[in-house]
């Protein structure tokens, strides 16, 4: 080849290389064009949709005053433990699927940080680590590193991460509170393992019952279709349901469908269910699953009245306007800032709305409390002895001393809400729930009522 | 601090696994997605049978290992006729059965799987700790580098290497192809089944999203990575994918979930990056720091092209006689006589094969004779190259016999037609590229010990000597070809005539009986041809059955003591070539006059 | 076992179906790719997942009309898909020799974690819905879908024949192919192998965000929706063969689907996902059985009569 032959090569080849940067160049101002308008860790859902958050007013929060700490929580200055520093690990979901969650768990946590030290308590020194959203690897590095560090306590979500933290959890004694994933079935009564939600669907349900039958009272069925959790939970959760139907009067029609967890389309459960399809269907489970389910089951015409047990922006985007054009029927402990009437409960949500922008959501409320009764069980600690170290056999102790724990959920005007553990099973069993429903950008409180359905009153 | 103690357990236990994948994919070259499942396989017998039954951690991870090396086994055999991509795809579904399976079989727990396992007991000693677990995990490594290692660098590794190239060609080496493949697949399976025992019991659970198809991925990765069939690469590439993170973590200071995002853009980045810079993977094959450090040159990645250099036979059995060169009439017949005289090797008693409509060979009725060299002439299509097919069973005859030393060899494999001392020379040549000249001649030498997974491990030192005499004997037959100079250099690297003086040696060290040249001459220009065909010669004169296809009819001329002429499947004339060229009819089919 | 009336198994054919045209379309993508470049490109999946972002950002963050940001959304994708050749697995193939089909494959791997989470980053982790013309239902013999349905099975329909048309009646067609049979070979006779392949992952990647963009309407995004798509793209691709005809590649995809939901017949919907793979090991397992020389010589000898 000769020299100009070489010399077209050659600027081919810059032409070509040019003509890539130039692509490149383009593709990468359109994406952070794109991207730049986009306000990060909102979910928004696009100007046919609404935002995920529960309608309520948005902006202007800040107007509750500072309450009574010392009258509302039993705040005593000489064991608040104010100028002391304590390390509390927080193992969240912060990558991958579920880090948006991570994130509003976060920010209840560093909410309460603020407002406990205001309190006159002590500085919570968060160390955050990435569980990456149920990667049992990630967890138990964290758990590594939490136990290296000597750490005593932290919050953990995903149910300790889906029981892969649990080990660790007993082996270093590091006292938890998790109110994202609660315990479940499979992780009950492990040591220094505290699940703060309530179970769903099982726990829900009596009250739950009571107010369909209330509310429909000429239907009777019930089926119900939920996430594969393998065994024996998948039995053990059917034989409780069986029973709980039987209790409450009502008639399982045969229908018991298990998805795999994350499933997004239902075009084969679909039929299933239109060959037996019941008069209640209970849908048991979770994340955008039942907003896709919606969506789906409305366009085949599904007559069955659909119940879920959870309720998060992720569902009602994947709904695709089904929650509002129909309406969404839910049933769990769901935080309803607008229903917040205790003194603790409305200074969070105003508090809440000032730092952040928006409403906040049930996981923000549950960590924002859980920060406070691990706060509360300290003071129990320092009550009997002001300079007592925070150990997690210290915190285990002293929870045991009285299961029961301040929560922004329920209460009245004048009191804080509360809610309480059982000491074999380490789940709640006494917290506010209740039968809310969605429509057109609002949530509508339908009836509230405890585990295994006592204290019921309609909205 | 405890915190990087628990990463180097990390390291060691995710190198114990990839080591296992290297020995299959970098040595064996089977490409498996698979192998976390293989793991899982491992992970959840340990965790069901110690949490369920109380069994003791050693037993339960021993049974694991079985049950992989039976379905790996199984694995094997549909993955053995496949070609690359579909074997991607076989072992993607079979990840996907397996840990479907998992997931469906009540007692292993579902989607949750095993979890809060007891601490691994080793005869008292539990394990808690990542200080606990440093050393078994350490041990465990060591443990599976060193039987990949013996493996690898053996002469079965070798073989496992010839199978990665050219299965075919290996094939025809007297190697069984089918049986190394479904040994290491086995074997591999295993070993992945004791990596994932230990994972399961360091993390004390054992659940489908541990042992996952991204899991199979990063471990795939990691090897790639770190240098296919470069145990030590594995390693480095096992401690530079866990350590990625951590380090990051200390090194970006954004807040956590952002910092998260970015360090896994920074580890697929650096992924595709380093791929691009080092595609041989951080340790390219044959390098290791030992040899290094003894001075000892080793083969690079990057193949460069060495001189066109013709080299010059070292080793004469007789002396040269230029009457060979064109020989007379007589000179012919004379050879001719001899041929008739010299005892059947191998005869062919109406061979016939047809592919569909077309008629490959018909009724061919062949003879071999010792210390002779007979060739196979005719037009494009003939068949010859059938004819080889047919021999070496490459190809099965739908009619006749053929018969070596008097023994049948229609229904044999290839390999085992190899065995009893008749082997074949490639018209596409087919040497082993990644491999040297050397460790392709190597592979030829038959009856080593090293080959055989039990001496390997049971007689270290009478394999390490029969190793020594298989170089030596190896280097003497390159030697013989002219390319001794050549030995340490990779075959890919070599120009086509040098190719064919390698590939001739190869077959020579076979030590066969019978040797099928097909077109030796071909290709390569007349200085190379020369040395070709005298070496040729000599082989003859040693006393071996030579049987040769060719176009050229020079070459047949000078070479041959007997020719058949084949036309559409059939021998339709035999004898000298002057009688042959002779035949006006023969002419025109030959030359189209 | 469902009771299988005819009403569910039209409604589960019906959906097949649908489903089916959006695995085909991802197939004959993919094949097209693999077939004529060998590349293993895993990246297809982030590829898929941006075409819907961008789309999704043009028509509601910059107010773009709605059918223009989503062509202009799978378009910028394509010309990710073909940036993503030229710029990183050209040179690391010509860089790799021997080891260039693995080498790659890890590079798409690394490309393809670096961009979910680049999108993660951007757009944040969570669910999203993609709004834009209503949805409409229709019933036809007992089965119901809808619109978004019929125009994404019409589209993808469309483009198979499309590419097949192209590949068998175009000149580029024709350079296409030669250099899918020897790359090597087409170069000799003047055809820039490079830019063809080039075309190729722009083509491929087209179909991967058509594909993308119908699933999104009807759905929603997320940062992760690629992964499983490429996995069907990867199985249909293969099981349809890298270097058959488009419309060959799109029926199995149809098939794969169909098997998927008559799985559903007889097991539960956790276990209709495996049930495909199982039939995927028993046909790949079939096809080497029947390549085997052991079986071609039981066939031959049955066949002689030996």
């Amino acid at each position: 080849m000769g020299k100009q032959g070489w010399q077209a090569v050659h600027d081919g080849r810059i032409t070509r290389r040019r003509m890539l940067l130039g692509a490149a160049g383009v593709l990468g101002a359109a994406v952070l064009f794109g991207a730049c308008g986009d306000d990060d860790d909102d979910d928004a859902g696009g100007s046919g949709g609404t935002s995920g958050t529960s309608g309520g007013t948005q902006g202007g929060g800040g107007d509750v005053p500072e309450p009574d700490w010392a009258s509302l929580l039993g705040v005593d200055e000489a064991s608040a433990g104010a100028g002391k520093t304590i390390d509390i690990g927080a193992v969240l979901a912060l990558t991958g699927t579920g880090s948006f969650y991570g994130t509003t768990m976060s920010r209840g946590l560093d909410l309460a940080k603020k407002h406990i030290e205001q309190a006159g308590g002590p500085t919570f020194n968060y160390i955050y680590l990435d569980h990456k959203s149920g990667d049992a690897a990630a967890g138990v590095q964290a758990m590594n590193e939490l136990a290296a560090r000597g750490v005593q306590a932290k919050f953990a979500s995903y149910g300790d991460n889906l029981g892969s933290m649990l080990s660790l959890t007993e082996e270093h004694k590091i006292f938890t509170f998790d109110g994202g994933g609660g315990t479940s079935i499979p992780f009950q009564g492990k040591p220094y393992f505290w699940g703060t939600r309530a179970i769903t669907p099982n726990d829900t349900l009596p009250g739950l019952f009571m107010w369909l039958k209330e509310t429909y009272p000429d239907k009777k069925t019930v089926g119900l279709m939920g996430w594969d959790i393998g065994e024996p939970s998948n039995s053990i959760v059917r034989e409780d349901f069986l029973k709980k139907i039987e209790d409450a009067g009502l008639e399982f029609n045969g229908l018991y469908e298990l998805v795999p967890v994350g499933n997004q389309d239902f075009s084969q459960v679909i039929p299933k269910i239109k060959a037996n399809e019941p008069d209640f269907l209970l849908c048991g489970h979770y994340g955008q699953d039942p907003g896709s389910f919606a969506n789906q089951a409305s366009t085949a015409g599904l007559q069955a009245i659909r119940i879920g047990f959870e309720y998060t922006p992720d569902g009602l985007n994947a709904s695709r306007g089904t929650y509002d054009s129909e309406g969404y029927t839910f049933a769990f402990d769901y935080f309803d800032p607008d229903s917040a009437v205790s003194p603790f409960a409305t200074y969070f949500v105003s508090e809440f709305r000032r730092e952040y922008g928006e409403d906040p959501d049930f996981y923000a409320a549950n960590y924002y409390e859980n920060a406070f009764d691990m706060w509360e069980l300290m003071r129990r600690i320092w009550a009997e002895d002001p300079d007592a170290e925070i150990t997690g056999e210290a915190l285990d102790a002293a929870l045991r001393e009285d299961l029961t724990l301040p929560s922004v959920y329920g209460g009245d005007e004048s009191t804080v809400g509360t809610f309480t553990l059982d000491e074999t099973t380490h789940s709640v069993v006494r917290r506010q729930m209740g039968v809310f429903e969605y429509k057109d950008g609002k949530v509508t409180p339908k009836a509230f009522f405890n585990i295994n359905g006592e204290d019921y009153r309609t909205a | 601090m405890t915190v990087w103690i628990s990463y180097l357990d990390q390291i060691l236990l995710y190198a114990a696994l990839a080591l296992s994948l290297n020995l299959l994919l970098g040595y064996a070259g089977q490409v498996s997605v698979a192998h976390a499942a293989f793991g899982a396989i491992g992970g959840y017998t340990m965790a069901y049978t110690t949490q369920a039954h109380g069994w003791n951690f050693l037993l339960g991870t021993a049974l694991g290992m079985v049950i992989a090396f039976v379905i790996g086994t199984i694995v094997a055999l549909p993955a053995l006729k496949l070609t690359v991509e579909y074997l991607i795809l076989l072992t993607l579904g079979v990840s996907s059965v397996i840990l479907g399976l998992v997931v469906a079989i009540p007692s292993l727990g579902g989607t949750y799987g095993l979890i809060n396992l007891p601490a691994v007991d080793l005869f008292g000693w539990h394990l808690r700790s990542p200080t606990d677990w440093l050393i078994p995990s350490g041990v465990a490594m060591v443990l599976v580098y060193a039987v990949c290692h013996r493996i690898g660098e053996s002469p079965a590794g070798r073989v496992l290497k010839g199978i990665r190239e050219d299965p075919v060609a290996t094939g025809a080496l007297g190697k069984n192809v089918f049986a190394y493949k479904v040994a290491v697949f086995g074997l591999t399976s295993a070993l992945a089944a004791f990596a994932g025992a230990l994972i399961a019991g360091w993390l004390r659970l054992a659940t489908p999203g541990v042992f996952g198809f991204s899991f199979s991925l990063t471990v795939f990765a990691i090897v790639i990575f770190g240098g296919m069939a470069n145990l030590t690469g594995t390693v480095v590439g096992a401690a530079i994918v866990v350590l990625l993170e951590p380090i990051l973590e200390r090194v970006i200071d954004l807040e956590p979930a952002k910092a998260g995002y970015v360090e896994l853009i920074v580890y697929g980045l650096a992924l595709a990056v380093l791929m691009r810079l080092r595609p041989q993977g951080a340790l390219p094959e044959g390098f290791s720091v030992w040899g290094l450090l003894r001075g000892r040159r080793q083969s690079t990645g990057r193949i460069e092209m060495v001189a066109d250099w013709v080299p010059t036979t070292v080793q004469r059995v007789v002396e040269h006689d230029p009457a060979h060169e064109e020989p007379t009439l007589e000179e012919e017949q004379r050879r001719e006589h001899a041929w008739h005289d010299a005892p059947v090797v191998l005869q062919t008693k109406g061979v016939s094969k047809r592919f569909g409509g077309i008629i490959a060979a018909d009724e061919l009725d062949i003879e071999l004779r010792r210390g002779t060299i007979t060739a196979l002439v005719g037009p494009n299509g003939a068949g010859k190259t059938t004819v080889f097919n047919l021999l070496t069973g490459a190809v099965a005859p739908d009619a006749g016999s053929i018969l070596l030393h008097g023994e049948e060899l229609v229904g044999l494999q290839p390999h085992q037609i190899a065995r009893r001392g008749m082997v074949r020379s490639f018209q596409d040549v087919r040497l082993f590229n990644r491999l040297s000249c050397l460790q392709n001649v190597m592979l030829a030498v038959q009856g080593q010990p090293g080959e055989h997974a039990g001496k390997l491990f049971l007689s270290p030192r009478a394999v390490d000597r029969a190793e020594q005499e298989t170089r030596e004997r190896a280097l003497a037959w390159l030697r013989f070809v002219g390319m001794g100079e050549f030995a340490a250099v990779p075959a890919g690297a070599l120009s086509y005539g040098q190719t064919k003086l390698v590939s001739l040696a190869r077959v020579l060290a076979t030590e066969a009986d019978v040797l099928l040249l097909d077109e030796p001459a071909s290709g390569i220009d007349t200085k190379w041809v020369d040395t070709m065909l005298d070496l040729i010669e000599q082989v003859r004169d040693q006393g071996r059955t030579v049987c040769v296809v060719e176009h050229n009819l020079h070459v047949v001329g000078r070479l041959a003591d007997h020719t058949y002429f084949m036309e559409l499947g059939r021998i339709t004339a035999q004898g000298t070539i002057a009688e042959l060229t002779s035949s006006p009819r023969l002419a025109e089919v030959y030359f189209g006059t | 076992m469902l009771a299988l009336t005819f009403e569910t198994f039209r409604q589960l054919t019906v959906d097949g179906f649908f489903r089916g045209c959006s695995y085909g379309l991802l197939g004959v993508g993919f094949a097209l790719i693999l077939g004529v470049t060998g590349r293993f490109h895993f990246a297809y999946g982030f590829t898929y997942t941006l075409a819907s972002y961008l789309g999704f950002t043009f028509a509601f963050r910059v107010n773009w009309p709605f059918w223009l940001s989503a062509a202009l959304g799978v378009l910028l994708a394509a010309v990710l898909g073909a940036l993503i050749e030229a710029g990183v697995y050209r040179p690391l193939a010509r860089n790799a020799g021997a080891t260039a089909l693995l080498a790659v494959f890890v590079a798409a791997l690394g490309i393809g974690i670096a961009g979910e989470n680049l999108i993660r980053l951007l757009w944040g982790a969570n669910t999203q819905a993609f709004y834009g013309p209503r949805k409409v239902g229709y019933e036809l013999w007992d089965a119901i879908f809808i619109n978004f349905d019929v125009w994404q099975a019409a589209s993808s329909i469309a483009i198979a024949v499309l590419l097949a048309a192209m590949l068998r009646y175009t000149g580029l067609g024709r350079q296409i192919k030669a250099t899918r049979i020897n790359p090597d070979l087409a170069r000799t006779i003047g055809i820039d192998a490079d830019r063809i392949y080039v075309i190729v992952f722009f083509l491929g990647t087209i179909c991967a965000g058509v594909a993308s963009f119908w699933y999104a309407l009807k759905y929603t995004v997320d940062p992760g929706m690629g992964t499983l798509p490429v996995t069907y793209a990867f199985v249909v691709a293969f099981l349809g063969g890298t270097t058959s005809s488009p419309i060959r590649v799109f029926v199995t995809g149809i098939v794969v689907a169909l098997i998927e939901q008559y799985a559903s017949i007889w097991l539960s919907v956790r276990y209709t996902q495996t049930a495909v793979f199982v039939v995927l090991v028993g046909y790949l397992t079939y096809l080497a059985i029947t390549q085997s020389a052991w079986y071609v010589r039981v066939r031959t000898r049955t066949a002689a009569g030996v």
